[in-house]
């Protein structure tokens, strides 16, 4: 799938917005209020702004895109960060999230002088694979989550903290469990060594 | 709600908790003719309707991710233990309405189940016996007091209970980890049997690694179905497969005719009468109506896990017990213990690639003590068991994995992992005075009963077990062959291994301890505490077997009392 596939594939929810970026900017934000309001009702978005669900959805369906099983956007990932910010996350959480956001975007401008969701797909990859390094530690202390939570957030945590969420909701969701995985609830017994 | 109120307040028997220990004394009082009132501070629990083992992620509205800010205002210490989580959080107390102090610079982690069942439905379920390696251990280096029983004295209770409970586990005969009645063994998986056998080469039986032991059918067993390996304990079992009190000594209770089990009853007080020098009955509060109410009995079981009992007693001043009942010792509230953990060493395994496991098993490995067995260790006194296990991380590991696209998202939909082994241990924690709990001056729970404010740390002996711990854990991953080795250490704060003890302590003079050889109190006969306030010393393996075996026997010991009207 191309840049502009994926784009149609995910029209519905919001991502009309980043053609916009060639329009004049006065037409841009009126454009874009009208959208926005009714992208953001069609996903009963509660707390990502039309851009922030944007960056999350275009990042995830690149994460994990549709191929002959579906994809991040058919499942709805962004609709259920939606909801772990709205409902679940702790405040401080959730800003550090939505900071993240705001830090590969910025990242994006720094690269090629546009948000994330504007850049071509090549450009987009390139700055995915430089920010995929920074994933959590398996064993941090305590103290040392404390502290490192306490530092500015960067373009590389932010994008941690999607991937994982973005796993999460994408593997858990009834279709991927349920057709994909389809791991047997009552297995009735163990096997310690069978063949993969 | 209010239960239906019991045809009598007058007893031969109290059992305060229906937990692990509660349901054992309900079970053995019950059937040795007592009519006996079990009082449970929580609400009841309806296995069809509360279990939820089989419930899966995306039919929850967080989808196991949790409500956070809920459980953070709610409990927010509960849910520093991984098993109070979306589906399980229910079987843990609310924060709020229970709480307690310590100081910020003392952490203590206190986590409590109140409902019929106690902690016995998210318990970790593994049962060890001990050995005199283990009771002795006072009396040989002089700390604490002496246990005032031998394993002889507690080897036929163990398979008493065994036999009724359900334990499967391998016999390996060592004599500081005696066997027990076992069920067939749950299997090793096959990378878990390539650390076994490279242990076996290099430390032959000094350190040897077993299938976990626990107290989970791996055959049908009294009236119960084998597990069904879905995984999940924590949340309810259904088919009762693993132990316990909901499934299995309650309803054992129940059938005598003589169980009266009143739910919604927080037991504040032992009544005690200075002319008979005898406890009368309890005063508990009615947690929906919060009227208080009185039963009498002609003995009285605490069975509401180490702190709840040494908190009932606290409150429960009189003339003759000014610093509380069965207290003339002054050890009542002191010698907290709980094991230290969260330490230990992870590591791949190279190859078995065309290998997987079927089933989820609800049980790890399990690595027998080895330090100061035979050998002395400069730094540190006791020892340490490992748990842990190996296992290929399915979808999981792309939250943590680089990578992104079509391929990435096959690999974590088709295929595993590799091989992680991880280990931890858990540690034996010394007694020490200063280890203590007292009633708060003016912090009171819900229903108006005193705080507790706990003081409680690891002391050296501790820290340098745990130190330990990540130095063996990664020569035995070494010596299997593992990859990446990192130790770690989450310098967890006591109680959270939720083996808190000690509390009431056991030992043969009264002044210098609470309980004697029969979890008898000392000063008032008719009263006895069977849970893990009676520990003289905390072993390093999970306690909840010998508080099984030693209610059984302390319940024997009463009945033959009552009897010859000793008490």
């Amino acid at each position: 799938m191309d840049r502009r596939e994926f784009l149609e594939a995910i029209a519905g929810l919001s991502a009309l917005v980043p053609g916009l970026s060639l329009l004049p900017g006065s037409y841009q934000q009126a454009f874009a209020q009208g959208v926005h309001a009714r992208a953001r009702a069609a996903a009963n978005l509660r707390t990502l702004s039309p851009q922030q669900d944007a960056t999350v959805t275009c990042i995830a369906e690149i994460l994990l895109p549709q191929t002959d099983t579906v994809g991040a956007t058919a499942v709805g990932v962004n609709r259920f960060i939606d909801l772990l910010l709205t409902e679940s996350m702790p405040e401080a959480y959730r800003d550090r999230f939505l900071e993240g956001l705001a830090a590969i975007n910025a990242r994006s401008q720094f690269l090629y002088g546009a948000p994330f969701i504007s850049v071509r797909k090549e450009g987009q990859e390139s700055l995915m694979r430089a920010l995929d390094v920074h994933l959590p530690e398996p064993h941090p202390t305590p103290a040392e989550a404390a502290a490192l939570a306490k530092e500015p957030i960067t373009a590389e945590g932010g994008f941690a903290l999607l991937k994982q969420l973005v796993v999460l909701a994408y593997f858990t969701s009834e279709p991927v469990a349920k057709e994909l995985i389809k791991a047997p609830i009552i297995p009735g017994r163990y096997d310690g060594c069978v063949p993969a | 709600m209010s239960p239906p109120e019991p045809s009598s307040l007058e007893f031969d028997a109290i059992v305060v908790g229906s937990g692990i220990s509660g349901g054992w004394a309900a079970k053995e009082l019950t059937e040795k003719g007592l009519r006996t009132l079990v009082l449970e501070a929580g609400p009841p629990i309806v296995p069809a309707r509360d279990y939820v083992e089989h419930v899966q992620a995306y039919s929850l509205p967080y989808r196991g991710y949790g409500n956070l800010r809920k459980l953070r205002e709610q409990q927010p210490i509960q849910s520093l233990t991984g098993s109070c989580n979306e589906w399980s959080s229910k079987f843990f107390v609310n924060d709020a309405e229970n709480p307690y102090h310590n100081d910020p610079d003392k952490p203590f982690a206190w986590i409590r189940g109140r409902h019929v069942g106690g902690r016995s439905i998210m318990w970790g379920r593994q049962v060890y016996r001990w050995s005199d390696l283990d009771f002795e251990a006072n009396a040989r280096e002089g700390l604490g007091v002496d246990w005032p029983l031998r394993y002889a004295d507690i080897a036929p209770w163990y398979s008493y209970v065994e036999k009724f409970i359900g334990v499967s586990g391998h016999a390996e005969g060592l004599a500081h980890l005696p066997d027990g009645e076992f069920l067939p063994p749950m299997q090793l998986n096959c990378a878990e049997l390539q650390v076994q056998e490279a242990m076996a080469k290099r430390w032959r039986r000094e350190r040897l690694l077993t299938i976990g032991r626990c107290a989970i059918l791996t055959r049908p067993h009294q009236g119960r179905a084998a597990c069904h390996y879905c995984g999940p304990c924590e949340r309810g079992c259904i088919t009762h497969s693993y132990f316990s009190s909901i499934g299995s000594t309650l309803p054992a209770a129940a059938a005598t005719g003589r169980l009266t089990l009143r739910p919604n009853s927080v037991v504040a007080q032992v009544m005690y009468d200075e002319r008979t020098d005898r406890a009368t009955g309890v005063r508990a509060v009615d947690a929906a109506t919060m009227q208080t109410l009185e039963f009498r009995s002609r003995v009285i079981f605490l069975c509401a896990s180490a702190l709840e009992s040494a908190r009932i007693l606290l409150n429960s001043k009189t003339a003759r017990f000014p610093t509380g009942l069965a207290n003339s010792s002054g050890e009542l509230g002191r010698n907290l213990m709980d094991h230290p953990f969260g330490a230990g060493a992870n590591g791949t395994l190279p190859g078995m690639e065309d290998r997987k496991t079927f089933g989820n098993r609800p049980n790890g490995i399990y690595v027998p003590r080895f330090r100061n067995v035979t050998d002395k260790h400069p730094q540190f006194v006791r020892g340490y068991g490992f748990q842990g296990g190996a296992a290929r991380r399915d979808w999981r590991r792309g939250a943590t994995t680089p990578g992104f696209g079509a391929e990435f998202k096959n690999a974590l939909l088709n295929s595993l992992g590799p091989w992680r082994f991880g280990m931890g241990g858990w540690g034996e924690c010394l007694p020490r005075s200063e280890n203590s709990v007292a009633l708060h001056p003016t912090l009171k729970d819900k229903w108006g009963i005193p705080a507790l404010h706990i003081q409680c740390t690891w002391g050296p002996n501790e820290l340098a077990i745990l130190k330990d711990i990540q130095v063996t854990a990664a020569e035995i991953l070494e010596a299997a062959g593992a990859k990446d080795i990192e130790t770690f250490n989450d310098e967890l704060p006591p109680g959270l291994c939720i083996h808190e003890m000690g509390t009431a302590r056991m030992g043969r003079d009264p002044k210098t301890s609470v309980l004697n050889g029969w979890n008898q109190s000392h000063d008032v006969p008719n009263l006895f505490v069977t849970d893990g306030a009676c520990m003289a010393s905390s072993g390093n393996q999970n306690p909840s077997i010998t508080y099984m075996a030693l209610t059984a026997r302390a319940c024997d010991y009463a009945v033959e009392q009552l009897k010859r009207r000793d008490l």
